[in-house]
């Protein structure tokens, strides 16, 4: 197997309950995301997938077992270097408005450069992230104004705008309907082979789970692993 | 529905919480105003009558009647009279103290036949019957007088002590009465038996005192009204004298309107040929009353204005906070089917449920807050007093229920603009902003332009309003409302300018701006609207608190400085001096002399930094080519009076000291007021003759001018006066300021005023005074001045009421603050969750929203600052004048107190502190991974 941009190893995660045992949503889980691949992690809701991904997005630490980013254990780094990983090498979409209210889509998609620090040519990169989504021409437009696919469309501009190694978008298209969903999924398969980048997503719909690369399914805190590369 | 309700406010305890502390407060001043117009209106006119009592040394309330009989004659009108002095208590509504009757014969000359020196042939005594005398007085000689005739045909009678010494009269004494004939001829004889006096000191029977009845022998009244009243009345004279003595104390204000229209009816009434009813002296006062009362009575209620309206503000603003946080809930609702008049009727129980709560806490609150404005003594500062009096009058409850009225009004007014979300449009408005209507119609520009006219046209009339003031009317309240409006038309206006500062900031460093500022000047500049409510509401309260302050220093302040400077020094008196005047009444050709008490005691009085001499005539006459002026002279010891007195650096061209080193430098050098220069024409170096007249002796001299003084202490160079016509006069006073030995060789010998500086009291002097039985003529002390003034109803009530204001004002700005901010960090939670997934560090957070906190907060605190001087400078020289009196001699100096604006700062600093604590420790306990769940709804 080529190499795994991601690894987990043994990932438990409990939450603490009070007055009663900890829920455990993670057992023992140990997945690799392979570099450059559309990677979806299914289940049905409350299987503990976005858990998982919150994990291995560096938003939240496992319980035990270890995770790393590349060679590094991210495990086992301060909340400082973290997030510095967040901002430099990942990108997340979530399920729901995840733009800046107060940002146009321009704007939006430029933030994310400004956190990481980006030294190339802003204007010319947040336009090309923007063309990439088909949404070039709402650049000046408040987030409020999009209708929800084209703000998810924003949302996974400003995921890729700054060149990360991984985006991580969480039920995408869960509050879309199915042709937008589509179109989104189109989008993330486009930016794997075009932007080189790794793309983890989360869904709960049975229709999407085909178009990644690989996939995992998540039930009752344990992953099993299914790779579609090669099928036809 | 109720059920619904409570549930709501459980689920939103700390928003309900705050908005019952707005409406307690709301309650609580709304309930003060009329609580303490009414205890102070209460406390002023028993002052009033103290000071009646003091003054005239009389009961004040009495009605006074008389009858009279002639020949029976007059018998209806006097019965009328008696009648109405029976029923006076009811008629005027007050409880009776005392009723004192007494009835006379009229002119009745009696022949003593009882044999003593100095006896008088004849003369007019009169006969007659105080009814109650028997229990109210003792019989100092003799016996009191028994209820039948002697078995020799005598009646017995008491006489006073004044009538003993008057009429020449001895117990025992008989006298014949030739001309008060019984049926049988026989005249009428009388013994005296005994001589009355009060038996209590303090008995108001004695109204009249026993020495009144100087003229009169007093028999019982049962033989009085057998043997010449009724059946015999044919042939007597008498009168009926009636005093009815009301309890003051029970005269509350609302009852002096009737009172006077009723004393006014009952005058009329009863003036006929027999009867009369005195005008009582009282009246004079009581109309005083009523005029200064309106006058305090209109400048308290202006001044409560802002907070009230203040407090409207801030419910309004937490009310539609809530609203803004249940905007989803209200969708909801909705799209369960909840009409547009269930979800209003949900919000009306929920603000007439805490609305009544605050209404029941708020009444007791306001009491107490009244009893704590009772006690102000100066701004910001208590001082125990006499207790208020406080009631719950009918119109406490008023306010109390208008106040609950407007409570659930401006909690209801964001409902009704909210109402007709759906869940669409909750998602939809949060799209672009639109610009406020405010600003799209100018409204800051044209409320400044008002307020400016306003100020303009005021202070085109201004001697007008002095005048007015003056003549006892209330100064106008538009000149109040001119304020207010300049303070809220320039706190929108600095929200504009605030925008346009945000957004050049914002584009100074567009490119280069680190993710948190950019952040927060973002949030600034796009979300505008939200911030702007807390702002205009920190700019408001800020300004008004200085505002407020400023006024309240400013009026006191310099009221006492006025009194300070016309009293001269801390003590000024007059000792009596022995003299012969008695002897030169006798004879004209006898010139007064006086001689000098001893002055080195003065040396010994406790607590004297220093003392001086100081000679003040007013009688001096002038001669000038323009015209004679009336004038003051003053002799002064240069060194000793420099050192008793003081006067403020600026309002000489030179040191004062300097004035004082010139004068010294020549016997016959003189300091003069200004006003020669000005009105009459004199030059420095001018020889100025004059005339003073003192014991009807007139002396001249003359004087070279060394200097022209606008000011000096003691010298009033205006005089107001107040004309019966009600309108006013100014006069112009003139001064000459010369040597006391060169005006004692010049002019005499004549008694001299002791100016005394004293260390922080003078209660040192009044020992002196004591122990040295000093007789003193004269004695103004302005500590006893300075706190007259304090307890002035006008000054007390003004600093009871800004001091309040002030301090709800700190309270609603912190609270409002912090809810602001608690809910403003809130409703971001997803929003900074994306952020902290974004790669922001917490510390990025912290910094954005502390940058948030002080381009809204710490500027609109710059600005209210800025404003309330603004408005402090341009509007309290007029208001001021809502306080002047005829005394007022020097400028006027605007004070502020450092030391309110820094409390005021500390407090909203520490309110400051405490949002951002709270901040930090939410945002250190917020989890991304929580916070981004609050987006999945």
């Amino acid at each position: 197997m080529e190499k795994a941009i991601i690894k987990t190893i043994d990932v438990d995660k409990s939450f603490p309950i009070a007055g009663r045992e900890p829920l455990q949503v993670l057992k023992k889980v140990s997945v690799e995301i392979p570099e450059k691949t559309l990677t979806i992690l299914r289940g049905p809701s409350g299987s503990g997938k976005t858990t998982l991904m919150n994990i291995i997005g560096a938003l939240d630490g496992p319980t035990s077992g270890k995770v790393f980013f590349g060679d590094r254990e991210i495990s086992a780094i301060s909340e400082s270097e973290k997030e510095k990983i967040r901002r430099t090498m990942l990108g997340f979409v979530f399920q729901s408005v995840s733009l800046i209210p107060m940002m146009t889509v321009y704007e939006n998609v430029e933030f994310s450069l400004r956190l990481s620090g980006y030294k190339g040519d802003k204007k010319e990169r947040v336009n090309r992230c923007l063309r990439m989504v088909g949404l070039q021409n709402r650049a000046d437009h408040m987030p409020q104004e999009l209708s929800g696919g084209e703000q998810q469309r924003v949302a996974i501009a400003r995921a890729i705008a700054h060149q990360p190694k991984v985006v991580f978008a969480d039920e995408p298209t869960a509050e879309l309907d199915s042709q937008t969903a589509i179109t989104v999924v189109n989008i993330f398969k486009k930016l794997v082979s075009e932007e080189n980048v790794t793309i983890v997503m989360t869904t709960h719909d049975i229709g999407l789970m085909d178009a990644g690369d690989v996939v995992y399914t998540i039930e009752d805190g344990c992953a099993s692993f299914q790779d579609n590369r090669g099928k036809v | 529905m109720f059920h619904l309700m409570l549930q709501k406010i459980l689920h939103k305890k700390w928003m309900a919480v705050s908005l019952l502390i707005g409406n307690i407060l709301l309650v609580a001043i709304a309930v003060s105003h009329p609580m303490y117009q009414e205890a102070s209106r209460n406390r002023m006119l028993t002052d009033e009558f103290t000071n009646y009592i003091e003054q005239k040394n009389e009961y004040p309330f009495v009605v006074d009647m008389t009858g009279m009989v002639r020949k029976n004659v007059g018998k209806s009108d006097t019965e009328a009279v008696r009648e109405f002095a029976t029923t006076a208590s009811e008629y005027f509504g007050l409880p009776e103290v005392q009723k004192i009757f007494y009835r006379n014969l009229v002119a009745s000359t009696a022949k003593s036949t009882t044999i003593h020196d100095g006896l008088k042939a004849e003369q007019k005594i009169s006969i007659g019957t105080l009814s109650g005398i028997e229990d109210h007085s003792v019989i100092l000689s003799g016996e009191m007088y028994s209820d039948k005739m002697t078995d020799d045909g005598y009646i017995e009678a008491v006489i006073s002590q004044a009538a003993m010494v008057k009429l020449n009269l001895l117990v025992g004494e008989e006298l014949s009465f030739p001309n008060v004939k019984y049926r049988n001829k026989d005249a009428v004889k009388i013994r005296i038996t005994g001589v009355f006096t009060n038996a209590e000191d303090n008995d108001y029977f004695w109204f009249n005192s026993p020495d009144f009845y100087n003229n009169c022998l007093m028999i019982s009244p049962a033989l009085f009204e057998h043997g010449f009243m009724y059946k015999n009345a044919t042939k007597y004279q008498y009168n009926e004298h009636w005093w009815v003595l009301l309890d003051y104390t029970q005269l509350k204000p609302d009852m002096v309107d009737d009172v006077l229209e009723k004393v006014d009816a009952a005058i009329v009434k009863y003036k006929s040929v027999y009867s009369s009813m005195e005008t009582p002296d009282y009246i004079e006062m009581l109309k005083d009353f009523k005029v200064k009362e309106k006058q305090i009575s209109v400048t308290l209620t202006i001044l409560q204005v802002p907070v009230i309206v203040l407090l409207c503000a801030f419910l309004f603003m937490i009310s539609r906070q809530m609203l803004e946080m249940e905007e989803n809930e209200i969708a909801l609702l909705k799209s369960r089917g909840a009409g547009r008049g269930q979800i209003i009727r949900l919000y009306f129980f929920q603000s007439l449920f805490l609305s009544l709560i605050s209404f029941i806490i708020g009444l007791p609150l306001g009491s107490l807050t009244c009893r704590i404005l009772g006690a102000a003594s100066a701004f910001l500062e208590f001082a125990s007093r006499r207790n208020l009096q406080v009631e719950y009058s009918q119109m406490v409850f008023i306010y109390g229920g208008l106040a609950v009225l407007i409570s659930t009004i401006m909690t209801l007014l964001p409902v009704f603009k909210r109402d007709k979300v759906t869940i669409v449009s909750v998602k939809r408005k949060r799209s672009r902003q639109e610009k406020p209507l405010w600003r799209k119609l100018f409204l800051d520009i044209i409320i400044l332009g008002v307020a400016i006219y306003g100020l303009y046209t005021f202070g085109q009339q201004e001697e007008e309003l002095l005048n007015k003031v003056l003549s006892g009317q209330a100064l106008d309240p538009l000149i109040f409302l001119s304020a207010s409006l300049f303070i809220l038309g320039a706190g929108l206006f600095s929200l504009r300018i605030h925008s346009l500062l945000i957004k050049l900031f914002y584009s100074f460093g567009k490119k280069s701006w680190k993710p948190a500022s950019y952040t927060s000047f973002l949030q600034l500049i796009r979300t505008g609207n939200k911030q702007a409510f807390i702002m205009v509401f920190l700019v408001l309260t800020v300004a008004f608190g200085m505002f407020n302050t400023t006024i309240a220093r400013t009026i006191l302040a310099n009221a006492e400085k006025n009194s300070d400077y016309n009293t001269g020094a801390d003590i000024v008196m007059k000792e009596f001096w022995k003299n012969n005047a008695a002897y030169a009444a006798i004879d004209p050709d006898v010139e007064i002399t006086y001689s000098e008490p001893d002055f080195g005691k003065y040396g010994s009085i406790p607590g004297a930094k220093s003392i001086a001499k100081v000679y003040r005539n007013k009688n001096v006459t002038v001669k000038s080519p323009v015209k004679t002026v009336n004038s003051m002279i003053m002799g002064i010891d240069t060194k000793d009076f420099g050192n008793a007195t003081h006067l403020d650096g600026n309002l000489l061209k030179y040191n004062y000291r300097e004035y004082l080193n010139v004068l010294s430098k020549n016997s016959g050098a003189v300091l003069v007021s200004s006003n020669y220069r000005d009105k009459l024409g004199f030059k420095l170096g001018d020889k100025i003759n004059y005339s003073v007249s003192e014991q009807g002796r007139s002396s001249s001299a003359s004087g070279v001018i060394y200097g022209f003084v606008d000011y000096w202490p003691g010298y009033m160079p205006k005089e107001i006066v107040i004309n019966p016509d009600e309108t006013t006069t100014t006069t112009e006073n003139y001064l000459i300021v010369a040597h006391l030995s060169f005006v004692q060789e010049n002019i005499g010998f004549y008694p001299y005023e002791v100016w005394i500086d004293m260390d922080s009291s003078s209660d040192g002097f009044y020992k002196f005074v004591e122990d040295n039985s000093v007789r003193v003529t004269k004695l103004i002390d302005s500590f006893d001045r300075r706190s007259a003034i304090s307890s002035e109803p006008l000054f007390q009530g003004t600093n009871g009421i800004l001091t309040m204001s002030f301090i709800t004002i700190l309270l609603i700005c912190s609270i409002g603050y912090l809810i602001y901010w608690t809910l403003s960090i809130r409703s971001r939670e997803l929003l900074f969750g994306i952020f902290r997934a974004m790669g922001m560090s917490r510390s990025e957070i912290i910094h954005m929203l502390v940058n948030e906190q002080v381009f809204t907060g710490v500027v609109a605190i710059g600005f209210g600052l800025g404003i309330g001087w603004l408005a402090s400078k341009l509007y309290v020289p007029i208001i001021q004048i809502a306080y002047s009196a005829t005394d007022r001699s020097l400028p006027l100096e605007l004070i502020t107190e450092t030391g309110d604006v820094v409390r005021l700062l500390v407090i909203i600093g520490i309110v400051f502190i405490g949002c951002l604590i709270a901040l930090i420790n939410q945002v250190f306990r917020m989890k991304i991974s929580q916070a981004l769940k609050l987006g999945e709804d």
